[in-house]
């Protein structure tokens, strides 16, 4: 028995998948589908990560997720309700009309790690479990999706980064990130992950709202060609 | 079990008296962790508390399941930094803001003031488990 | 025995899991309208307290006084009314009905804010929405051409004379409207010119990567880029300084590592002066790395 409780901590460790970079082909007007110059290492479609259901009625949602071994041995629990979570006030009587995110999150795709929220937002509009609203004014309109890759090449041996326009397109407007965050000409940022640590650049959103960086490969997930060394010329 | 004078049971005794409070010591572990809210949360303290109500809590996650970014970012002119928009009551109550929407016809309406002002007080302006919070911090309930 | 022991242990830990799990799971959706019943005096204090304030300082309500509408005149007289009714009923004693009332007024007070905008801050508004998406729509097309440059030497250059002969009318007509101050107008305008310029910038780049690689054309340019990737490093010593809160002792030691940083740095541009590039960037990389050193010390660990 004491076994049985030992082993429920061995949770499988969560599998990272790239994110797709396809573009749906519902889209109008936009182009058709985004592949890469290089071939890409893994292929997003042929993985399909296991869908995650929450059952808060169990002890799953205790011990099942796969960030519950840290450094400091304390099992992170994580997607509490608004009474139970830490800084909602649970004396306050409005905190316990407030919706518990599990419920919210029940028929959302999950990513496997359960990083940040835990749900695959992109797969969420784009599989349309949820259709969220574009336009302050306007009921009916749609975003206006870029799809433009761009593989920035960092010094070291850390695979290329792919940053994709089209999953941001369909949440952000254009004037978000450009010019204020991200110069919009190659060469014109410094983007150092010291800098998105400390909420900087891709900073100002992921590890605050969208994922964190915990999982490196999530963005770094272009092989290098060659390997960039201190004196990289050509 | 019996209690019993002999050596070899008083052994066997301590024995599982230090196996349990092994057991006990790794449970506390479990048991007293903090919870945590959930990612995305905004507290916004930078008016309430002086005002004698609670902090705000914006959930990130229940205003993304339907609407876009852009919605509030870019047609609302919310800044991404918490607490870096100055937002007073007079403010939402005239439609700017949170009072776009939060008005009564589209969410609830500013009389529901304990639905926003819901954080424990005390609790300072932050994105609540954000990376660099965590840097800072190691795995506390939030910055004091 | 020793089964038992442990066995009792387990539940132990089971039993004081179990209640807290189950509350978890019984979370209900209650209706909002529900909140404002079982308000505490405090709360409905405060309610007051916000009315109260409303009504005095208000732009709205100044508004709507200084408008000819009779209609907001009657409602923002209803809602000081229904404010003075509120008081009284609270200092009464009864609380549930001075809660209503004073949601009333505070509704009425949101019913004319609603009615009589602030038109300067619409305009505000509209005005910074039209600038934004006229620089977002001048970044798009300098993309598009610079991309259309870049992938296509010779062909689609009927598309993108099109598109950029659409966009300018588009301009034109939008910055015409926006000397009349119909902004609204306008901003549909450049949506319409950068929906184009977007929707012909995603078919030319097809399935075409953009790669942004670390190939200098010659030796200055490293040095210029290791340069600006230094400031980048740089600039970020304030604020982690801000953002970790490391105490006295950890800023002291972490600036000492960034002056002498910044000594490197003024020596690398001494030797790029005398035109020793590559020594300059061998330098430049000492510097960064001594600015990592001084934000790993306070806490930012990189893999760089």
């Amino acid at each position: 028995m004491f076994l049985y409780f030992v082993f429920s901590f061995a949770v499988p460790p969560g599998v990272v998948a790239a994110d797709s970079q396809q573009v749906k082909k519902n889209q109008v007007q936009k182009k058709p589908s985004s592949t890469n110059i290089e071939s890409v290492a893994s292929s997003p479609e042929t993985y399909q990560p296991p869908a995650l259901t929450y059952q808060p009625e169990e002890m799953s949602n205790i011990l099942s997720s796969s960030n519950s071994f840290n450094r400091l041995l304390k099992i992170s629990r994580r997607h509490q309700p608004p009474t139970e979570d830490g800084i909602h006030d649970p004396d306050n009587d409005g905190t316990k009309i407030l919706q518990a995110p599990l419920e919210a999150f029940a028929n959302l795709p999950k990513t496997p790690s359960d990083l940040g929220n835990g749900i695959d937002w992109v797969r969420a509009v784009d599989e349309r479990f949820i259709s969220p609203r574009w336009d302050i004014d306007d009921p009916t309109e749609q975003p206006l999706v870029m799809d433009m890759n761009i593989i920035r090449v960092p010094k070291g041996s850390i695979p290329n980064e792919l940053f994709p326009h089209r999953q941001h397109t369909m949440w952000l407007d254009c004037s978000n990130c450009h010019p204020a965050i991200f110069i919009p000409k190659k060469g014109a940022n410094q983007i150092s992950m010291a800098a998105n640590l400390l909420g900087q650049k891709c900073g100002v959103c992921h590890g605050k709202v969208s994922f964190p960086f915990s999982e490196c490969k999530r963005c770094h997930s272009q092989p290098k060609k060659e390997l960039v060394q201190k004196g990289a010329r050509q | 079990m019996r209690l019993s004078l002999s050596i070899h049971n008083k052994l066997n005794l301590i024995r599982k008296i230090k196996y349990a409070y092994v057991l006990a010591l790794a449970f506390t572990y479990i048991i007293a962790t903090p919870a945590v809210a959930e990612y995305g949360d905004v507290v916004i303290n930078n008016y309430a508390e002086k005002q004698g109500m609670r902090p705000v809590i914006f959930s990130h996650w229940f205003h993304r399941i339907r609407y876009a970014c852009k919605v509030c970012h870019a047609d609302l002119g919310f800044k991404f930094k918490a607490g870096g928009n100055d937002i007073t009551m007079f403010k939402i109550i005239d439609g700017q803001y949170c009072g776009a929407c939060h008005n009564g016809r589209i969410a609830w309406s500013v009389k529901n003031c304990n639905l926003c002002h819901s954080a424990k007080p005390g609790t300072p302006t932050q994105v609540h488990e954000s990376t660099a919070q965590e840097l800072a911090i190691p795995f506390s309930k939030g910055a004091k | 025995m020793r089964g038992k022991f442990v066995a009792l242990w387990f539940a132990v830990f089971v039993v004081s899991e179990v209640p807290r799990v189950f509350a978890e799971s019984q979370i209900s959706s209650a209706p909002v309208e529900q909140a404002a019943k079982h308000s505490s005096r405090s709360m409905i204090s405060q309610k007051l307290q916000l009315v109260k304030m409303m009504l005095a300082t208000s732009p709205a309500l100044e508004r709507a006084a200084a408008s000819n509408d009779e209609m907001l005149k009657q409602k923002a007289t209803l809602a000081k009314d229904r404010f003075d009714s509120a008081t009284d009923l609270f200092d009464k004693g009864n609380l549930g009905k001075a809660e209503e009332v004073a949601d009333e007024s505070l509704h009425l007070i949101e019913e004319i804010s609603q009615m009589i905008p602030d038109q300067q801050q619409v305009r505000a508004d509209q005005r910074m929405r039209y600038e934004e998406l006229a620089n977002s729509l001048h970044n798009a097309e300098a993309t598009y051409q610079d991309l259309n440059n870049r992938l296509q030497a010779n062909g689609k250059s009927s598309e993108l004379k099109e598109v950029t002969e659409f966009s300018r009318k588009q301009k034109e007509k939008a910055s015409v409207l926006a000397g009349e101050d119909r902004y609204s107008d306008a901003i549909e305008l450049l949506k319409d010119a950068h929906e184009r310029v977007i929707s012909a910038l995603n078919k030319l780049l097809g399935s075409n990567t953009l790669l942004y690689d670390l190939k200098f054309k010659s030796v200055v340019e490293e040095y210029e880029y290791e340069l600006a990737r230094y400031h980048s490093f740089e600039e970020l010593a304030p604020i982690a300084y801000v953002e970790l809160r490391p105490d006295k002792d950890t800023i002291m030691l972490s600036e000492r590592y960034v002056q002498e940083s910044r000594t490197m740095r003024d020596t690398a541009k001494q030797q790029a002066a005398q035109g020793d590039h590559q020594a300059a960037i061998n330098t430049l990389l000492k510097a960064i790395k001594n600015m990592q050193t001084a934000l790993r010390v306070v806490g930012l660990v990189l893999q760089e």
